[in-house]
């Protein structure tokens, strides 16, 4: 957890705190880590570790700062550390290279997907949803953390712990794969691309 | 201007994105705008880009968690209300 000064909370306090601030969170907790996960047992075990933890470690919780940010990045660490460890599930792109892909000169031209607007409107939500989780975990979480759930780039950099230029190359390169897989699909639908 | 001069001398995908997500300034926004008239590129990208994120928005927010993941929850942090 980062280094906060540390305040000691009342029971009464605790209580107020997940009441009012951490429980509220609970539908987008369960969404992302059901993005994450794509098991509704495993996104429920991930959620409810994450309020434990969040119990655990409240005390580094600074009262006026960024509840749902804080539980994302409590759910985040508790993803990478346990439940792809227990799956010992290797990263599958190594996405250092992916970026340093991104930032070459030329990426712009070579990864640039054919998808027009028409093409979107007929595609259905399961197609958006497919496209969505077959991502690669670190793409589809900055992709989740922006698009779905509004955080700022600066707050995604404090989930990911990763630095904000990273957060925008990295959602960069996760919607133009994003457009690849959408402009697949809406070929397989009959599109015409040029 | 041609695409590929285009890409080589402008920042504006970075931009597209800054203005994608709410977060450039009133002038960057304005700046774009008005580049967006003179630039097809720009134009058909931005469009596609926003329509995206709009359909993530609309159709992958999830539905509700399961009706007694809240219970679950509250039991085992020991919460009332």
């Amino acid at each position: 957890m980062e280094q906060v000064a540390e305040h000691i909370y009342s029971t009464e306090e605790r209580e107020q705190l997940f009441n009012t601030e951490f429980l509220p969170t609970i539908r987008s907790l369960y969404n992302f880590a059901y993005r994450l996960t794509l098991d509704e047992d495993d996104a429920r075990d991930l959620v409810q570790d994450t309020y434990l933890r969040a119990l655990r470690f409240i005390d580094s919780f600074k009262k006026g700062t960024n509840a749902k940010a804080w539980l994302f990045r409590i759910l985040k660490n508790g993803f990478i550390n346990e439940y792809r460890k227990k799956r010992r599930e290797p990263v599958k792109v190594d996405y250092q290279e992916v970026e340093e892909f991104y930032n070459s000169e030329d990426s712009g031209k070579t990864i640039t997907p054919d998808l027009r607007v028409d093409m979107l409107r007929n595609l259905v939500g399961d197609e958006i949803s497919g496209a969505l989780n077959a991502l690669d975990v670190e793409f589809k979480t900055v992709i989740i953390l922006c698009d779905l759930e509004g955080f700022k780039y600066e707050e995604i950099a404090g989930i990911l712990d990763i630095p904000v230029g990273t957060v925008r190359s990295r959602l960069h390169r996760a919607r133009q794969l994003l457009k690849v897989k959408l402009a697949e699909y809406a070929r397989e639908m009959g599109y015409k691309t040029a | 201007m041609n695409t590929a001069e285009h890409q080589e001398s402008c920042n504006c995908r970075e931009i597209l994105q800054l203005v994608l997500d709410g977060q450039a300034t009133a002038e960057q926004t304005e700046t774009f705008r008005e580049h967006l008239k003179q630039c097809p590129d720009c134009c058909s990208r931005y469009e596609v880009d926003a329509a995206v994120v709009e359909m993530l928005k609309k159709r992958c927010c999830g539905g509700p968690e399961p009706h007694d993941l809240m219970a679950q929850v509250k039991a085992q942090l020991n919460l009332r209300g």
